[in-house]
C-alpha cells in the first residue's frame, strides 16, 4: 500500500510554471460540465432565495398598525388598557408581545417584530450576510470561447450556422425571427419600431435566470438587394393605396425575387443590434448592403486580427448612384481615436472587395470577455464629410480562441449622435464623429500597457522594460496624446529610483521599447513597489496624467501575479499586460 | 461538542430544496496533497490510493444537520497545478470557507502555504474563514513536517489547524464540521453586530468591522 503511493507519487510529474498553456478540448468539456451542474444548482438556489424574498414581502403587506399606539403587526392598541409594548431591535416600532419574538443574543436578550425576525432569516438563509447583499451569480465562465460549445448537443465544435442558430433564442428578449420561415423576413424590421423600451440587462436578483446576461439581438434576414426606381415606386404606391393586401402582395413579391440570397443567409443569418428603434423606413434599412468580414483572436500574442474580405449591395452615396467605401473598426466601450482602425478606400463601387487584414494588439481574455467591436462601413468624399452608410457589431466573446469565424452580416443604420454604448454600459463614451475632438473617457480605464520585467542575478539588479502602450485617452484636443511613462521602485530610493521614457508625439498606441534597472537585492526586491503613470506631455504647461498602475505584493490580480512570477523566477524576462487606471492620480509631473 | 450523525448523503443534481443555510467552501492547496481524495471521503466516504490529477474545478454536495440546523454544503475541488491557476482563482469570491491543504511528506507543499494563503487574500471576500490542514497523518514514517511547524503557521496567519487523513478517516469530518461551525458564528455575529436598522429587503446591515470586498461586480 505504501508502496503504491509511493510509486504513483513518482509517476506524478507536475507541470512547470506554463500559466499561458493552453486546455485541450477533453478538459474544456470536464470543467463546462462541472460548471453546467453549478449552474443548475444555483438557478434552484436563486429559486429557493426568491421564494424566501416574496414571502418575506407578503408579510410586510400585512401590517395593520403603525407601531406607535397600536401594534404595526395586528393593530391592537397598545399601553395601559392593551398589551404591553415591546419595542424592536431594528426596525424602532411598538408591538405586542404576541407579535414580537424575543430572541437571545449572548449580550442580551432582544425583541423583534415579526418582519424583522423574518428579515434576519432571509439574510441567513439566502447567504447575503456574507456578500453585503443578495448573492448574484457568482459563477465565472472560465473559458469563455467554449461557452457556445455548453449549449452545443455536439461535443466538437459546433459550426457557425448552428452555433448561430442555438445561441439567438436563448439570449434573445422575445422569440426571435427564425431564418427558415421564409414569408417572415420581410417583416423583420417591423418589430424594430415597436421597441420603445430597451430591455433592462440587470435580471431580478430573486430571478431563476442565471444565465449572463449577454446582448439583446433579434435574428433578421434582410433581402440585400438593388431597389430599382419602379419596384420602389411600385411599393410605394402598393402601401399607399392597400396597406393590408399590399403587404402579403409584398411578401410573395420579396419572396420569389430574393429567394437565393435567403437561401444563402440561411446559412450564415445575420445577427444585428436592436438597441434603439429604427426611424427611417424599412425599405432604407434592408438596403444598407452587407459586410463578410473574418475574425481570430490570438491568445498567445493578445492580438484580434480583423480581415475585411467585403461588402455587397452598398447604398449608393454619390450622384453617380455608386459609393467610395471604406471600413472603420472600433472597441467599444473605450476612447474612439484609440480603438480607430481603417481600411483603404475603394473608388466608384457598391461591392468594394477589400482583402485587408487589421489588428488589434494587447487585448487580454477580460477584454474578450465585455468588449464589442463595431464594424461601420463610411463613403468617402473627397470636398466634404465622410458619409456613413451602415455598421454592425460582434460581441467578441462570441470568439473562440485560436479560432478563425466568418462573419456575413446585414448592415443596420445607427443613428450618428455620440452615445453610450450598450455593450459597455456606461464604462466608456463611443464618439461617433471623426472630427469630434477630444474624447472623453470615464473614470477606470485609460489604457493598457506592456510591461517586462526580469531580475537579473548576475547583475543583482531588477530590470524593467517598458515595451508600449494601447488605447490610451486622448488628452489633446487633437484627439490623440503625447504620451511618456514614468517608473518609480517605493519605498523610494531617492533620485534613482525615478526613470522616463522618452516622449512619443500624437499618439494614442505609443511603442517606447526601453529598459530601465534597479540595484537591488532578490531579498529586499518583495518589501518594493514598482509605481507606473502614464502621461500626456504638454509643452510650457503641466503635463495631463492618463493613467497608471503598481506592480508589488499589495497588488490584486494580474498586476500581482506578474510581480511573484517575476519574484520566483530570477533570469527570466516575464512580459505581462496591466490596465491603466486613473485613480492613481498623486502628484503632477 | 457533541456532533449529530449527518442527516444524509447530497445527490450531485440535488433537487433538495429543504434546507436552512447554503454555505460554499473551496479546498486549495499544491498538487497531489490529497484535496480530492478528502473530498471524496468526506462526500462519499471513500478513499481511492490511486492518484488521478484533477481537471480545473468540481464539485460535491452534502447536507448535514448541525446545531438544529439542516445546512448544506457545496464544496470545490480546485486543482493545484498551475496551469489550471486562472481558472481555479476565479471560483474563489464565491466560498465562503476554505481548506488549505498541504501534505505533512511533503516539504515542498508546505512551504507554499504562504503563497496560497495570499491567494485567499487577493481572490476572496475578506470574511471567509481559512483552516489549515496537513493531510496524510497516517503516514508517520514519512512525516517531514513536525505538527509544531502546522501549528505555528496556522496562529501566524489567523486559521484553525487540523491534522488529517483521508486515507484512515481521521479529523476529516472533524475539519468539516468545524469549518461550519466557524462560519455559523460569523453568520449570528454579521447580524447582531447589525445596529443601524435593517430598512429593506435588499438592504442589510453595514459591518463596520468588515471592510469593503475587494472584488465587487461591475455593473457592466
Amino acid at each position: 500500500m505504501t508502496d503504491a503511493v509511493m510509486g504513483t507519487k513518482g509517476v506524478h510529474v507536475q507541470s512547470g510554471p506554463c500559466l499561458g498553456a493552453e486546455l485541450t478540448d477533453e478538459e474544456k468539456e470536464i470543467i463546462n460540465n462541472v460548471i453546467a451542474r453549478a449552474e443548475k444548482m444555483e438557478a434552484m438556489e436563486q429559486e429557493r432565495i426568491g421564494r424566501l424574498v416574496n414571502r418575506l414581502d407578503n408579510m410586510k403587506k400585512t401590517v395593520c398598525g403603525d407601531g406607535v399606539s397600536r401594534c404595526l403587526l395586528c393593530g391592537e392598541q397598545l399601553g395601559g388598557a392593551g398589551d404591553r409594548a415591546v419595542v424592536c431591535e431594528d426596525c424602532k416600532k411598538n408591538m405586542c408581545t404576541k407579535c414580537g419574538v424575543q430572541t437571545n443574543t449572548r449580550p442580551r436578550s432582544v425583541w423583534l417584530c415579526k418582519i424583522c425576525s423574518e428579515q434576519r432569516e432571509v439574510w441567513k438563509r439566502s447567504g447575503a450576510w456574507f456578500f453585503k447583499g443578495l448573492p448574484k451569480q457568482f459563477l465565472p465562465s472560465p473559458m469563455p470561447i467554449s461557452k457556445p460549445k455548453e449549449r452545443s448537443p455536439h461535443q466538437t465544435p459546433a459550426a457557425p450556422p448552428v452555433t448561430m442558430q442555438t445561441q439567438a433564442p436563448v439570449t434573445a428578449p422575445e422569440p426571435a425571427v427564425n431564418p427558415p420561415i421564409a414569408p417572415k423576413p420581410p417583416v423583420a424590421p417591423k418589430p424594430a419600431h415597436l421597441q420603445t423600451q430597451s430591455f433592462s440587462e440587470d435580471g431580478d436578483p430573486a430571478s431563476p435566470q442565471n444565465t449572463p446576461v449577454m446582448m439583446k439581438k433579434t435574428v433578421n434576414v434582410h433581402a440585400a438587394r438593388p431597389v430599382s426606381s419602379s419596384t420602389a415606386a411600385g411599393l410605394e404606391s402598393d402601401r399607399g393605396v392597400y396597406p393590408p393586401l399590399s403587404s402579403g402582395s409584398a411578401d410573395r413579391e420579396e419572396l420569389k425575387s430574393v429567394s437565393p440570397r435567403v437561401a444563402q443567409h440561411q446559412n450564415a443569418p445575420s445577427v444585428d443590434d436592436d438597441d434603439e428603434a429604427n426611424s427611417y423606413d424599412s425599405d432604407e434599412a434592408t438596403t444598407l448592403g452587407s459586410l463578410e468580414f473574418t475574425l481570430l483572436y490570438d491568445q498567445g500574442n493578445s492580438s484580434l486580427h480583423c480581415n475585411i474580405i467585403k461588402a455587397k449591395g452598398l447604398k449608393p452615396m454619390d450622384s453617380n448612384g455608386l459609393a467610395d467605401p471604406y471600413v472603420k473598426l472600433h472597441l467599444l466601450p473605450g476612447a474612439s481615436k484609440s480603438t480607430k482602425l481603417r481600411t483603404k478606400t475603394l473608388r466608384n463601387t457598391r461591392n468594394p472587395t477589400w482583402n485587408e487584414t487589421l489588428v488589434y494588439h494587447g487585448l487580454t481574455d477580460e477584454d474578450m470577455q465585455r468588449k464589442t467591436l463595431r464594424l461601420s462601413v463610411c463613403d468617402e468624399d473627397k470636398f466634404g464629410h465622410n458619409e456613413f452608410i451602415g455598421e454592425t457589431r460582434v460581441a467578441l466573446k462570441k470568439l473562440k480562441i485560436n479560432q478563425k469565424k466568418n462573419f456575413n452580416i446585414c448592415l443596420e443604420r445607427v443613428v450618428q449622435t455620440k452615445r453610450s454604448s450598450t455593450a459597455g454600459g456606461a464604462r466608456g463614451i463611443t464618439l461617433y464623429e471623426d472630427e469630434t475632438g477630444k474624447d472623453g473617457s470615464e473614470l477606470e480605464e485609460r489604457g493598457r500597457i506592456l510591461i517586462s520585467l526580469m531580475y537579473s542575478t548576475q547583475l543583482g539588479r531588477l530590470i524593467v522594460g517598458v515595451v508600449r502602450c494601447v488605447h490610451l485617452a486622448a488628452m489633446d484636443a487633437n484627439g490623440y496624446s503625447d504620451p511618456f511613462v514614468k517608473i518609480c521602485l517605493k519605498p523610494d530610493m531617492g533620485k534613482k529610483a525615478k526613470n522616463k521614457t522618452q516622449i512619443k508625439k500624437k499618439t494614442l498606441n505609443p511603442e517606447f521599447n526601453e529598459e530601465f534597472s534597479y540595484e537591488i537585492k532578490h531579498a529586499e526586491l518583495a518589501k518594493k513597489t514598482l509605481d507606473i503613470s502614464v502621461w500626456d506631455y504638454d509643452i510650457g504647461k503641466c503635463n495631463d496624467y492618463i493613467g497608471g498602475c503598481q506592480l508589488g505584493i499589495t497588488a490584486k490580480g494580474e498586476r500581482l501575479k506578474h510581480w511573484y512570477e517575476c519574484l520566483k523566477n530570477k533570469d527570466k524576462k516575464i512580459e505581462r499586460w496591466h490596465t491603466l487606471l486613473n485613480e492613481n492620480h498623486v502628484s503632477s509631473d | 461538542m457533541a456532533s449529530a450523525t449527518d442527516n444524509r448523503y447530497g445527490q450531485k443534481e440535488s433537487s433538495d430544496q429543504n434546507f436552512d443555510y447554503m454555505f460554499k467552501i473551496l479546498i486549495i492547496g499544491n498538487s497531489s496533497v490529497g484535496k480530492t481524495s478528502f473530498l471524496f471521503r468526506y462526500a462519499d466516504d471513500s478513499f481511492t490510493p490511486a492518484f488521478v490529477s484533477t481537471v480545473g474545478i468540481d464539485f460535491k454536495v452534502k447536507t448535514i444537520y448541525r446545531n438544529d440546523k439542516r445546512i448544506k454544503l457545496q464544496i470545490w475541488d480546485t486543482a493545484g497545478q498551475e496551469r489550471y491557476r486562472t481558472i481555479t482563482t476565479a471560483y474563489y469570491r464565491g466560498a465562503m470557507g476554505f481548506i488549505l491543504m498541504y501534505d505533512i511528506t511533503n516539504e515542498e507543499s508546505f512551504a507554499a502555504v504562504q503563497d496560497w494563503s495570499t491567494q485567499i487574500k487577493t481572490y476572496s471576500w475578506d470574511n471567509a474563514q481559512v483552516l489549515l490542514v496537513g493531510n496524510k497523518c497516517d503516514m508517520e514514517d514519512e512525516r517531514v513536517v513536525a505538527s509544531e511547524r502546522g501549528r505555528q503557521l496556522s496562529e501566524h496567519l489567523g486559521f484553525e489547524y487540523f491534522e488529517a487523513s483521508a486515507k484512515d478517516n481521521i479529523n476529516v469530518k472533524q475539519t468539516f464540521e468545524r469549518l461550519v461551525d466557524i462560519i455559523c458564528e460569523k453568520m449570528s455575529e454579521s447580524l447582531d453586530a447589525a445596529d443601524p436598522a435593517v430598512t429593506g429587503a435588499k438592504q442589510g446591515p453595514q459591518l463596520t468591522e468588515q471592510p469593503a470586498a475587494p472584488h465587487q461586480d461591475c455593473a457592466c
